[in-house]
């Protein structure tokens, strides 16, 4: 009896103490973030304007701001501040970098120099390049379409975004042109009241101007 | 005979349930004193001569230090008594400033871990990230940051990538670190090379990468080294917008 007892308490310290041994190591685990904010791409293809002589893309271009409003409440989410060109083949391919647009869909809208504000409808609007194509009423990639921007609007300076006219055709425009009427434009783009951008203020550009007498842009 | 051996079997098979199992947390303590650790043997203590103090413990066996692939122990009371390591780092690391998805950019962020540790063989420390890739949009995988990748084997002296991408890596600076992010001015994985600031940069994985060591223990003060974080996107591509986050794991353990 005692020598078994004694095996047992041997047996006991024996396991306890092989037992009480540990991994020597600590570790920490914490985030690293990163923020990435939202920036919007605008490139414009095509904006076509009525009415330009010459052969199609040779005569196109435009000075423009773009602007996006909320399809419901008709609010302005973002517009530019200061006007660009589109190229003679009627596109702007160089991106317009929006940093404050929200995520959504909205209504995009063009404004140029001579012509009505035209609109694409409830246009999703995504992170990175988007390509607004102003010749088509859904925003269609790749196809020139029918639409075109209705010549006229050429009241106002047209310096800058608020006074590159009014988004009407009125008396206000009309008396414009017809105080330039018969007036030379050697450069074609000299003279607002040139919508066709021939070489001269006249018959061609006032009817362009009385067909679309008291519309407003969309 | 054969009944008292299997009594002894029966009752040491319990007791070795209830005595093997660590209770790390339970001291012997009184009003006045606690007893951190303790060992009840057959002998040992304290001795000393004109050359040598000695502290000894008589009566373990299977004592002493050994180690895997995946671990390291020290077994038996004079090793618990002696050595233990400590590790402080940051609760989050923040990347500034913001990255513009479209045009680009580039961010910073620095964290530290301090080691301190009385085992005299010194410590080894290492970092891996959770994910692969390492830095992730919050609300999805599809989008990420590409894992930093060197030009060749050893991490870039000079951060540097694509516009056609993004990425996200790191790089660590301190006395101990290792030599594949010490430098000669111009290339990595130096042995006795340089610590230049910012330079050796290298990916994060899910798998351990060892960036600091010594052999030597570093109490009381202990040895802190930083970690430089950067991800950087590329003005020809689009990072989607959002929030972006890699979980790290540093651990430092005993040598």
């Amino acid at each position: 009896m005692l020598f078994s007892f004694s095996k047992f308490i041997f047996l006991t310290f024996l396991t306890a103490f092989v037992g009480l041994s540990f991994v020597s190591a600590a570790s920490v685990s914490f985030p690293v973030e990163l923020t990435v904010t939202r920036q919007v791409g605008a490139e414009v293809k095509w904006a076509i304007p009525e009415g330009r002589v010459g052969a199609s893309s040779t005569n196109w271009d435009t000075t423009f701001y773009l602007y996006f409003k909320d399809p419901g409440t008709e609010n302005i989410a973002y517009k530019m501040d200061s006007l660009l060109t589109t190229t003679v083949a009627g596109e702007r391919l160089s991106p317009i970098i929006i940093d404050t647009l929200p995520e959504g869909n909205f209504d995009v809208y063009i404004k140029t120099h001579q012509h009505l504000s035209k609109k694409l409808a409830n246009i999703s609007i995504p992170d990175g390049l988007n390509i607004f194509n102003f010749t088509t009423t859904d925003n269609a990639d790749g196809v020139t379409g029918p639409v075109r921007l209705l010549a006229g609007d050429i009241s106002g300076l047209g310096v800058d975004p608020n006074t590159l006219g009014d988004n009407e055709i009125n008396s206000v425009d009309l008396s414009i042109m017809l105080n330039d009427l018969d007036a030379n434009d050697l450069t074609t783009r000299g003279i607002r009241a040139n919508v066709n951008q021939d070489v001269v203020v006249n018959s061609v550009d006032l009817s362009l101007l009385l067909k679309n007498l008291d519309m407003q842009g969309e | 005979m054969v009944r008292a051996g299997i009594k002894i079997l029966i009752i040491t098979a319990i007791l070795t349930g209830v005595f093997s199992t660590p209770v790390l947390a339970q001291v012997m303590t009184s009003t006045n004193f606690k007893m951190q650790q303790d060992s009840i043997n057959f002998g040992g203590g304290y001795s000393n001569s004109d050359s040598f103090q000695e502290e000894d413990s008589m009566g373990e066996i299977a004592t002493g230090y050994s180690s895997s692939t995946n671990f390291i122990l020290h077994a038996g009371y004079q090793q618990m008594k002696t050595a233990f390591i400590a590790l402080s780092a940051p609760s989050s690391t923040t990347l500034e400033p913001s990255i513009p998805g479209l045009t680009g950019g580039n961010a910073t962020g620095t964290s530290y871990a301090h080691v301190m540790t009385t085992n005299e063989f010194g410590y080894t420390l290492q970092i891996n990230a959770s994910t692969s890739p390492a830095l992730q949009h919050i609300n999805t995988t599809t989008y990420y940051f590409d894992d930093y990748i060197p030009v060749g084997s050893a991490p870039d002296f000079v951060w540097d990538i694509a516009p056609t991408t993004s990425v996200f890596g790191f790089t660590p600076e301190g006395i101990d670190i290792v030599s594949k992010y010490r430098d000669n001015s111009g290339v990595c994985n130096v042995v006795d090379g340089n610590d230049t600031e910012r330079a050796c940069w290298g990916p994060l994985s899910q798998t351990l990468e060892t960036i600091a060591s010594s052999e030597n223990y570093n109490d009381p003060e202990g040895t802190t080294t930083t970690i430089h974080f950067q991800a950087e996107s590329g003005n020809q591509h689009l990072q989607v917008s959002g929030k972006y986050r890699a979980q790290i794991t540093i651990t430092a353990y005993m040598n």
